[in-house]
Order: structure tokens, then C-alpha cells, then sequence
């Protein structure tokens, strides 16, 4: 299967490409060049213009029909990123099939609305309205340039639909785990609505070409970036307007006493928050606080979460792993297993011959980043008021918690969360499905791209 | 008093042909199954006893990282190995204790003998190493005064001091030895041997050490300043002291484990056989590549963990499953490195991110 993963404004024809193997699939891009590039961009700032003078109801209505046509499972763009992403991306096709569902259902109307009156530009952007005593003015940027990373569809989203409503043009520089669903989602805007379609290019080319990213960088009003820590200094280093970087984050779930009554319920939902999208998602949980003195205890919690687990592996196939995590996981299990030997309180509860997934269950508090790919630690606590300690030094990191408490404790726990640096709590079970309006990395992104001007009178 | 099982390891190191790798691993695994309490809890937990397995293959290999955590051993030892410092501190390091260094001395010995003096030379032993009386714990530098006590020519010595490597020292002997045509035999850290290489290069010294002389580097380059090919240190060997690569033997050895692995070049060059560079396994040892998603064996030439099965570890456990990545090739294996950490694929910190950070 041959498609094309990249868009272009239409009057761009002439290019050369170049052909990128994925297992089944090869996907075709343009060999990107510096002088492309800059066309690309000259021709999205102008195409920027009529995307402003539209209304923003216009903009909501196009955007919604957009992900409901994706929403549909026999629409023919939905049905390429079925048939396309296991190979590119390679998660499971039934992970690509729940994982496409899961994201475009927080994509609606009311969301979008939303968004707009939490940015304060209710209103068009096009005039100053009253804020107290003065005058203000929203400006977005007129360019957005957005560079993407790993594997897992949507993660740039966000950021699209963000400057979109604002009123940006876009350019994406798609990462090499996934060069193909922007492309899917630009065309399914351009289908919707040409003229905003070409607002919108998307373009793949290899990492680290300086010349590349001085054009995508120098020429963008904006920069929305995601990837590692050290691509976010380096980004932001040589951005000279407003840059937007989200790191590599890890999120974790903690569990009350009072909801083990109904621990296997609890079970199941946790098992789905870290086998979705084979647990690579910042909002993927790395291991569990537990607390004691429930119907289970915690190390009883975590042979059940193991009965889950391998429930979720055979709904949510795990995806393929290279030898170099495999062997990652074997290594995080011996570490573990040669505690046990040595008779400390180790428990571990996995799959029974491969490495589908791997609960172990360890008493010591310390937060452990986990080797990924559906492995989970499960830590007791004796009360949950204790749990922001062992987060404190992994402030900058932190992401989500998924909790599982009596709604009387809540307040409590989310209070301890909050102040050791997570930016979401949420259920069990609704970890990966965070709304629009969320604040991630504790920031508001389409308020931080605007810039606003206020007029005294 | 020794146990019959351990005389009969012995017997089978010595070369005795009424004893096999075969015969003896499943004993080997029961008595270590009854002796060494943490191993019964770590084949315990897999379901695994002496009574439900038939192949050698099915005996339950320890993780390396165990031993620094638990001592193994089947019995109180004579000697106990602790591997060299990493950055995780003094407590992380692994311990192997040898309730019977006979064993181990054995295993060396004819292991040794055959792959490094295949010819039968005595020569003069050239050490790039700690001695054991600088380094008593290391299993290293035990072995390198063994083999220099056992097999070393008159002269014999060691190059390393409290300063670290005796540069001057060694320049000095190689002269001499160059002089008197006296073959040598040059032991150490591939580490060391690229110091030697590079200060050699840099003060444009050149050695032609006369024919027969030969060199075993043991270990890589991982966290050093400088990292280069094998093909490229053998080329380097050639140009600064004049061996040629079939007298170039590299040795894979481990703490844990009793038993060491030598290229087979120098071994098939005296025999007249054409080198293929590998390393051999000895009759009481046998390697394992194995798929890390299956733990099942791999075909030649595919990159997968090694684990070994190594009867002179009767002393405390025969199979260890290690963290280095091989392919097998013929009769025996090579070595390609540590397992990699796993690359960020989605957005989620990764372990080799964060311990990577500045």
C-alpha cells in the first residue's frame, strides 16, 4: 500500500519525493528543500488572511464535521489510517481502531466552544472588545509552526485544532514515528472546507537538517514542539517568538482503601490506562500507589491487575517490540526477580511465557519510571496523604494521576498531587481521554498562543 | 571433603571422556537447586525443581543482577569475586563467591592454554592489569597472576601501578624484548591497550615484536572517552607493536561466571586451520542465544541475549542470564555489546532519557 503523507497548498505541484518503507506500507513525501519550505510557508501566511476573516462559529462547525466524518468507520481517510498506522506505528490494528475512536470523540462542538471562552476570543478576533475598564485585542499568530513527535496518533491535535480556531495557519513537521495521520487530518480539513485546507501543509523530513529547521523555526509567529527534553532546549534555543514545548511526561495512578471492595473493577479500568497505546503515552501510568488496609491489599491489588492485564492483551493486542525493548523488559524483570531471591517483599505477576505485559508488585515508595510497553509497578502506601512525597523530586515530569477514592477524599488527594506538580486528575480508566480543555503541562495552549493588545480610554 | 558432583566437573575440565556437559548439567542443577537456598526460592517461584525438568536447557538462568543483591553460593567460599565499580556505587556491585577455586583454576588454565598458547609457549607475560594485591577482589587480575604463575616466561611482570599504567615501564621491556627477539605475551583491558595505542600513535613509537608474540584484551570501551571498532584496534595492534590479527585474542569473561571465552584464531592458526574470528565455547559450557521477547534460541547469526551454562559455576549457580546482546556463530559466539535501553516511541518519558539528562 502506497500513500501519500504529507500536504501541500495546491498550487505546489512541482517537487521531488522520496518513498518511506513501513513493513506493508511506504509512504510518499516530498524531499523537502529549503526553497520549498519557504514557498510553503509564504503561501500559508497569505492563505492565514482569509482563515481570520472567517467567523469563528464557521471554523467550529468545519472542524466539527471533520472529526465526525473521521468518527466514521467507513469513511475512506478513516479507513486509510486503519489500514496504514499498525505498520507505521506499530501498535495492534485493533489498538489503531480503539485509539482513532478514543481521540476524535473529545473533538465536538461544545468542546470547541469551549476552548474559544476559556481563551477569552468568545468573540471574532477581528476588534477590540471591553475588559474592564479598557480595550483589548487578541492576535494570533499567523503562522504556527508545529513539530511533532513518536507514535501515537493525535498527539499534535491539540495544537492544531488550537491554532486553527485561533486563526493560524499551520505548518507540521511530522515526526518519523508517524508521518502520516496530520497528513489524514489536513486532507479531511481540506475536503471539508478547501480554502481552509490550505491553511494547513504538512511535511516530513529526517531530524537534525539545520538548514530545515532555521526556515520552519525563524519564519513561525509560534512553535508548538513535543519530543525529548534535550529536542525542547535545543528548540527553544534557536525559536525567536513565542515557543510552546511539551517534554516527555509520566503520569501514575493511586488507588484508596475504600474502592477495594470493588478491586476488580478497579483492576480493569487501571489495566486499560496502561495498555492503551501500549502505555508510550505521557498520560500512561508508570506505576500505582496503593493504600493499605482495603478489602485487598495492594500486593493482592496487583495479581489482579494482572488478570486484567491479560484481559486488555487479548481486547487491545499489545503492538510489535524490537529486540532492544524486549530485552529492556527482560532486564527491568530480572532486577526485580533478583530482589525477590534475596527475599525482600517483591511480587511479580506476568504473562506466561512472553512479555505482553508484567505487573510486579514492590513495597518501597520510591516512584520508578517504568521500561514501558505494558509494564506497571504497584506500591503500597499506608495512607494516601503520604503519596505527594515520593513525587516531590519528579516535579518537572509530572503529568497525569489517574485516582480511584470515596469523592469525600478527593479534595484531599488532589490537593497533595497538585502541589507535588501533577497537572491532571482524573479517573481511573479516563486517563488516556483528556478533554480539550485541559491544561496540559499546566499551561492553557490556546491562550498562550495569542498575544493580545489593550487600548486605554 | 569435596562433593562427588564437583570431582566429576573436574574430571570433565581435565578432559576425562566418561564425562559429558550433558551428564553432568542436570546433577549439577540439583545440587545447586539443594544447596544454594536463594537459587531453590528463584526456581521455586518459576515452578521449576530437579524433578520437573528433562534438558539442561529447561534449568532456570539467574539474572547477573542477582548477584548483587544475594550470595549464591553452594557452599562457604574460598575466594569471593566483586565485579569493578560501576556508577550505581560500592553497594551494586556483584559478588561471586567460589566454595571450590580449584574449579575455576582448572577452567582457566585449560581454557587458557588452549586458545592463547595453543603452540605450547611459555613467553614472557607483559600485565596491563592491577595485580591482586592491588585489586584482591577482582576476578581479573586473580586470573592474570594465575595464568602469569602457571604458564609466564622468566621476566614475567606486572605494568600497573598506584599511578595506573606503567607507561615507561612498558615501553622499556618492549625495547628489550624487541632487541632479544623473545616473543612476549601481552594481557590486559582493551581500555589499557588503547592508552598504549594512542600514546604510541602520539609519539610516533613503533615496536616490531618479534614473531610469535601475542595479545589478549579482555573487555570493551563502554563510558569512555573514546570508542572504536574491533577491526579497528586489531589494525591498530598491527601498526603500533607489529602482531598480526590472528595473534590478537580477545577474552569474554563475567564475575559470574567461572568460565572465560577466547577467540579461536590463534587456536586454528597453529592447527593450519583458516581463522574465522569467534569465541569458542569449551566442552563444559555451552551458550545460549535467545530471543528476548521468547526466550527461545535464535538462528545463527541473529542478535539476541546471551545466556550461559557453566559447570565451573558448580560452586554456586551453573546458568546465568546476562545483559550482553551476541549472535551465534559456528561452534561458538561473538559478542556485539550491551542490550541497548529501549528509544522513546510515543511521548512518555523513557528510563534512558532521564538517567541521560544532564
Amino acid at each position: 500500500m502506497r500513500i501519500a503523507a504529507y500536504h501541500l497548498p495546491s498550487h505546489i505541484s512541482q517537487f521531488e519525493t522520496e518513498l518511506l518503507p513501513f513493513g506493508d506500507v511506504t509512504l510518499e513525501v516530498p524531499r523537502v528543500t529549503p526553497t520549498l519550505l519557504a514557498d510553503v510557508m509564504q503561501h500559508l501566511e497569505t492563505a492565514g488572511e482569509r482563515l481570520r476573516k472567517r467567523k469563528r462559529r464557521e471554523i467550529v462547525e468545519i472542524l466539527s464535521a471533520v472529526f465526525a466524518r473521521l468518527r466514521d468507520r467507513t469513511d475512506p481517510l478513516r479507513q486509510t489510517a486503519e489500514e496504514a498506522l499498525p505498520a507505521i506505528t506499530g501498535f495492534s490494528p485493533a489498538m489503531v481502531v480503539h485509539g482513532l475512536d478514543l481521540l476524535c470523540k473529545g473533538y465536538v462542538t461544545d468542546s470547541f466552544y469551549e476552548l474559544l471562552q476559556d481563551a477569552g476570543v468568545e468573540e471574532d478576533l477581528n476588534g477590540f472588545v471591553p475588559r474592564r475598564s479598557h480595550l483589548s485585542r487578541a492576535y494570533a499568530p499567523a503562522l504556527t509552526t508545529h513539530v511533532l513527535a513518536g507514535n501515537i496518533p493525535g498527539v499534535g491535535l491539540p495544537g492544531l485544532v488550537a491554532a486553527t480556531l485561533a486563526g493560524s495557519a499551520s505548518l507540521v513537521k511530522t515526526a518519523s514515528g508517524d508521518p502520516l495521520s496530520p497528513a489524514l487530518w489536513a486532507a479531511s480539513l481540506s475536503r471539508q472546507d478547501p480554502e481552509i485546507g490550505e491553511c494547513v501543509a504538512v511535511l516530513w523530513w529526517r531530524g537534525g537538517q539545520a538548514d530545515l529547521e532555521a526556515v520552519a523555526l525563524e519564519g513561525a509567529d509560534a512553535v508548538i514542539a513535543y519530543g525529548s527534553e534535550k529536542t525542547m532546549r535545543d528548540l527553544q534555543g534557536r525559536v525567536r517568538s513565542r515557543f510552546l514545548g511539551h517534554g516527555h511526561r509520566v503520569s501514575l495512578g493511586v488507588i484508596g482503601r475504600e474502592v477495594l471492595v470493588g478491586a476488580d473493577e478497579v483492576a480493569e479500568q487501571s489495566a486499560y490506562d496502561v495498555s492503551l497505546f501500549d502505555q508510550q503515552g505521557c498520560l500512561s501510568p508508570h506505576c500505582f500507589y496503593v493504600e493499605e488496609g482495603g478489602a485487598v491489599s495492594p500486593k493482592e491489588f496487583a495479581e489482579l491487575l494482572g488478570s486484567a492485564m491479560a484481559k486488555w492483551a487479548e481486547r487491545l493486542p499489545p503492538g510489535s517490540l524490537t529486540r532492544g525493548e524486549a530485552a529492556a523488559i527482560r532486564k527491568f524483570r530480572a532486577a526485580y526477580e533478583a530482589q525477590r531471591i534475596a527475599q525482600k517483599d517483591i511480587a511479580l505477576f506476568l504473562h506466561p511465557r512472553g512479555l505482553d505485559w508484567t505487573v510486579i508488585f514492590d513495597p518501597d515508595p520510591t516512584f520508578t519510571l517504568s521500561c514501558l510497553h505494558r509494564t506497571v509497578v504497584v506500591k503500597p502506601v499506608p495512607d494516601l496523604s503520604e503519596v505527594g512525597g515520593p513525587l516531590r523530586s519528579w516535579r518537572p515530569y509530572l503529568q497525569a494521576a489517574g485516582v480511584a477514592v470515596a469523592p469525600e477524599r478527593t479534595r484531599m488527594l488532589a490537593n497533595a498531587l497538585g502541589q507535588a506538580g501533577v497537572n491532571r486528575i482524573c479517573p481511573i480508566g479516563k486517563m488516556q481521554a483528556p478533554p480539550l480543555t485541559w491544561y496540559q503541562d499546566g499551561r492553557f495552549l490556546l491562550r498562550d498562543l495569542l498575544r493580545w493588545t489593550d487600548l486605554e480610554v | 571433603m569435596r562433593e562427588p558432583v564437583v570431582e566429576r566437573v573436574l574430571r570433565l575440565i581435565r578432559g576425562m571422556t566418561e564425562e559429558t556437559f550433558e551428564g553432568l548439567a542436570l546433577e549439577v542443577f540439583a545440587f545447586q537447586y539443594q544447596r544454594s537456598p536463594p537459587y531453590r526460592r528463584f526456581c521455586d517461584g518459576r515452578g521449576i525443581t530437579p524433578d520437573t525438568i528433562t534438558a539442561w536447557e529447561q534449568i532456570p538462568a539467574v539474572p547477573t543482577a542477582a548477584f548483587k543483591l544475594v550470595d549464591l553460593s553452594c557452599a562457604s567460599p574460598e575466594q569471593v569475586f566483586v565485579t569493578s565499580g560501576t556508577s550505581q556505587g560500592p553497594e551494586q556491585r556483584g559478588k561471586h563467591g567460589f566454595p571450590w577455586l580449584e574449579v575455576y583454576h582448572r577452567s582457566l588454565l585449560a581454557n587458557f592454554a588452549a586458545y592463547i598458547l595453543p603452540d605450547g609457549a611459555r613467553p614472557r607475560m607483559l600485565i596491563l592489569a592491577p595485580c591482586p594485591d592491588m585489586l584482591p577482589t577482582s576476578s581479573l587480575s586473580h586470573m592474570l597472576e594465575v595464568v602469569r604463575q602457571t604458564y609466564g616466561g622468566d621476566g614475567s611482570a606486572y605494568y600497573f601501578g598506584d599511578a595506573g599504567l606503567d607507561l615507561t615501564g612498558l615501553i622499556q621491556s618492549l625495547r628489550e624484548v624487541e632487541a632479544h627477539r623473545l616473543p612476549v605475551c601481552l594481557l590486559g583491558t582493551s581500555f589499557a591497550f588503547m592508552h598504549v595505542v594512542d600514546v604510541c600513535l602520539e609519539e610516533d613509537q613503533r615496536f616490531t615484536l618479534p614473531e610469535g608474540s601475542r595479545l589478549m584484551d579482555t573487555g570493551g570501551f563502554k563510558g569512555r572517552s573514546r570508542e572504536i571498532s574491533r577491526d579497528e584496534l586489531l589494525r591498530l595492534y598491527g601498526e603500533v607493536l607489529r602482531i598480526p590479527e590472528s595473534f590478537c585474542i580477545n577474552e569474554y569473561g563475567m564475575t559470574e561466571m567461572g568460565s572465560q571465552f577466547y577467540d579461536n584464531v590463534l587456536r586454528d592458526t597453529v592447527l593450519g586451520c583458516p581463522p574465522v574470528r569467534f569465541k569458542e565455547v569449551p566442552p563444559w559450557v555451552r551458550t545460549r542465544v535467545l530471543d528476548p521477547a521468547t526466550l527461545e534460541d535464535l538462528p545463527e547469526g541473529e542478535v539476541g541475549l546471551l545466556t550461559h551454562y557453566d559447570l565451573a559455576n558448580c560452586g554456586s549457580v551453573m546458568a546465568v542470564e546476562t545483559e550482553d546482546l551476541g549472535y551465534k556463530i559456528g561452534e561458538g559466539f561473538e559478542i556485539v555489546g550491551r542490550a541497548p535501553g529501549a528509544e522513546a516511541r510515543g511521548c512518555s518519558l523513557t528510563v534512558e532519557e532521564f538517567q541521560g539528562r544532564p
